[in-house]
């Protein structure tokens, strides 16, 4: 916008200009993209042209290593692959859960944040450590929690007097664990997407309810839940994308099983690529699994344009 | 609340609100807190103790700390991935930097929304043809590959929160730069640069524990010599790796030096995350 305006340095001087300095002046906003561009364009570009093109082959790294185009014969046969097609049903069922419980957590959590009282900054702080700490560390520390016979959970369990779970051990138990330290290692990210939302609303609707009387609770429901519907909408995609994408915790944790109950697209699609050397079938649900991605982001492009643009 | 409200003097109404308050608050970070408290205090538990969950006996060892100091090649991957993460920092840093500085004055938000889209990329998707050209190029398990990889992270991000930084920089101190007679490659030097300073820190640690955390990257395209902190501790996930006493002593070692960073900058780091969660 500036850079046309008749302040812009580049534009008195045109008529002295020549020297490299100038030269960079005009051309500035060229010339300031190129690293960022040529590293995008080699690193991620490049890469999502060839995983295009890997995913028509019927590679394999052992059994075909000189590999054929097939063309979209990898991206037919998937679909009758049971194993993909649960990938599929995990990974929207586990980004499901562990979403829904991040946004009631984390809502309950920004509205205890925004309001005022002593110790606020270390309660943030403290709050905030999930977030920011290495996914395998924590790993490790749910695989104790999860133990069946030593583990911190059953041991609770069997303190009130419930019969102790097998958490991660059986196929039926094995997602809800994983959902949980979902849950656990992103709900601070919501909260902190949610109470910027909150400090955000403008303050009238409140004063005005405040006059008519209203109770907490009735502002809560009929005040900010409506006005941070925009919020909590742009919350919940983004959430769900990082999600859909979990990998490291389920590595760790059950790295896909008991009878891959817990195997994700991600997983499936790391398993086939670098433990079986499916390199054709694999790039086909690489493209697969990131158009679906493409398409989560496209609804919040869409609703942002609409009216919650910030 | 409200019928306490109505019955209680004022003064003892705020006392009664500020504990509840305090009480609540405990109640929902107590929890959240605990996994740390618990990944700490084991850490320095002996071995044996693990098989009675319910005894809290303080007795200090350091045997699982050595024995990952001796056994391990996570401090040999710290030092991996200060390096790793320390190069596609710089890189991701001075890359968002000037792409944040063109998008903010020249309203480029096509640009934008293609940095935006380099974002969505599953990391497994581009890993499948990242292994396939470092296996040719001979970049598998080397440090030039996995910084190049790292910058797939460090870059967008970069990016997308220093935007939001240097919108908050007036254009009007450029203007009055330019109008001293500063070219704008020199106002951007002089004047954009010094005032982003504390945008750049809180960027410079957020890609750095955004890239220091990453695991997949490195579990692939990493080897032997050169690998990072995270598939080091991956490695106790194995029970057959050491006993729960070292695999907490592994979990500390990685989780301390980041919280330490974070406590010391802590609101400077929720601007950025903001930034970088909500203005996409």
């Amino acid at each position: 916008m500036s850079g046309t305006s008749a302040h812009s340095p580049a534009e008195l001087r045109r008529t002295a200009g020549g020297s490299l300095i100038d030269w960079v002046d005009r051309n500035l906003a060229f010339v300031f993209n190129v690293p960022t561009v040529v590293f995008l364009v080699a690193l991620v570009a490049v890469p999502v042209c060839l995983v295009v093109l890997t995913s028509f082959t019927d590679w394999q790294l052992v059994m075909k290593p000189e590999y054929d185009f097939v063309g979209i014969e990898n991206y037919l046969s998937m679909w009758g692959d049971g194993r993909w097609l649960n990938a599929i049903w995990h990974t929207f069922y586990y980004a499901f859960a562990t979403v829904v419980g991040q946004l009631v957590i984390g809502l309950a959590t920004a509205l205890l944040f925004n309001r005022s009282f002593a110790g606020k900054a270390f309660y943030r702080s403290v709050w905030m450590m999930p977030m920011i700490a290495m996914s395998t560390a924590v790993s490790l520390v749910w695989i104790l929690f999860f133990d069946a016979s030593y583990g911190v959970l059953n041991h609770f369990l069997q303190m009130v007097g419930i019969e102790p779970i097998e958490w991660t051990t059986s196929p039926e138990w094995a997602m809800p664990s994983l959902i949980l330290v979902g849950i656990w290692h992103h709900t601070p990210f919501m909260t902190l997407i949610l109470l910027a939302g909150l400090q955000s609303l403008p303050q009238d609707p409140f004063e005005a309810a405040r006059i008519d009387g209203a109770s907490r609770w009735q502002v809560l429901v009929h005040v900010t839940l409506p006005l941070m519907r925009g919020h909590i909408m742009v919350a919940l995609i983004l959430r769900s994308i990082f999600a859909v994408k979990e990998f490291d915790t389920i590595l760790a944790i059950t790295q896909g099983g008991p009878l891959y109950a817990t195997e994700t697209m991600n997983m499936n699609i790391y398993f086939n690529a670098f433990d079986y050397g499916y390199m054709g079938a694999a790039s086909a649900k690489g493209v697969v699994f990131f158009g679906m991605i493409l398409a989560i982001q496209l609804v919040l492009v869409g609703l942002r344009r609409r009216q919650w643009s910030y | 609340m409200v019928l306490l409200r109505r019955l209680l003097p004022r003064r003892a109404y705020k006392i009664l609100e500020a504990v509840t308050t305090q009480l609540a608050m405990i109640a929902v970070v107590g929890p959240f807190f605990f996994i740390f408290f618990y990944m700490f205090w084991n850490s320095l538990k002996p071995d044996y103790l693990f098989f009675e969950p319910g005894v809290w006996r303080f007795e200090p060892v350091w045997e699982n700390y050595t024995a990952v100091f001796e056994n391990s090649d996570l401090v040999r991957n710290i030092g991996n991935s200060v390096v790793i993460s320390g190069f596609a920092t710089i890189i991701g840093l001075a890359c968002g930097l000037l792409t944040a500085y063109t998008v903010a004055r020249f309203n480029l938000r096509k640009l934008a929304m293609a940095i935006l889209l380099t974002r969505m990329i599953p990391y497994i998707t581009a890993l499948v043809p990242f292994w396939i050209v470092y296996k040719h190029a001979g970049l598998l398990n080397t440090y030039t590959g996995l910084v190049l990889s790292h910058l797939v992270i460090t870059i967008p991000f970069g990016v997308w929160i220093m935007m939001g930084f240097i919108e908050d920089i007036p254009r009007e101190l450029e203007e009055a730069a330019w109008i001293d007679g500063a070219s704008r490659t020199k106002a951007f030097f002089k004047v954009v640069l010094p005032l982003s300073t504390p945008g750049l820190v809180a960027t410079a640690i957020l890609c750095f524990i955004f890239s220091w955390n990453n695991f997949q990257f490195a579990l692939v395209l990493g080897g032997f010599d050169v690998s990072t902190a995270p598939v080091s501790v991956f490695k106790y996930a194995d029970p057959e790796a050491g006993g729960s006493g070292q695999m907490m002593a592994a979990a500390t070692l990685v989780t301390i030096p980041v919280f330490i960073i974070v406590l010391a900058i802590q609101k400077q780091m929720a601007a950025g995350l903001t930034m970088g969660g909500v203005k996409q």
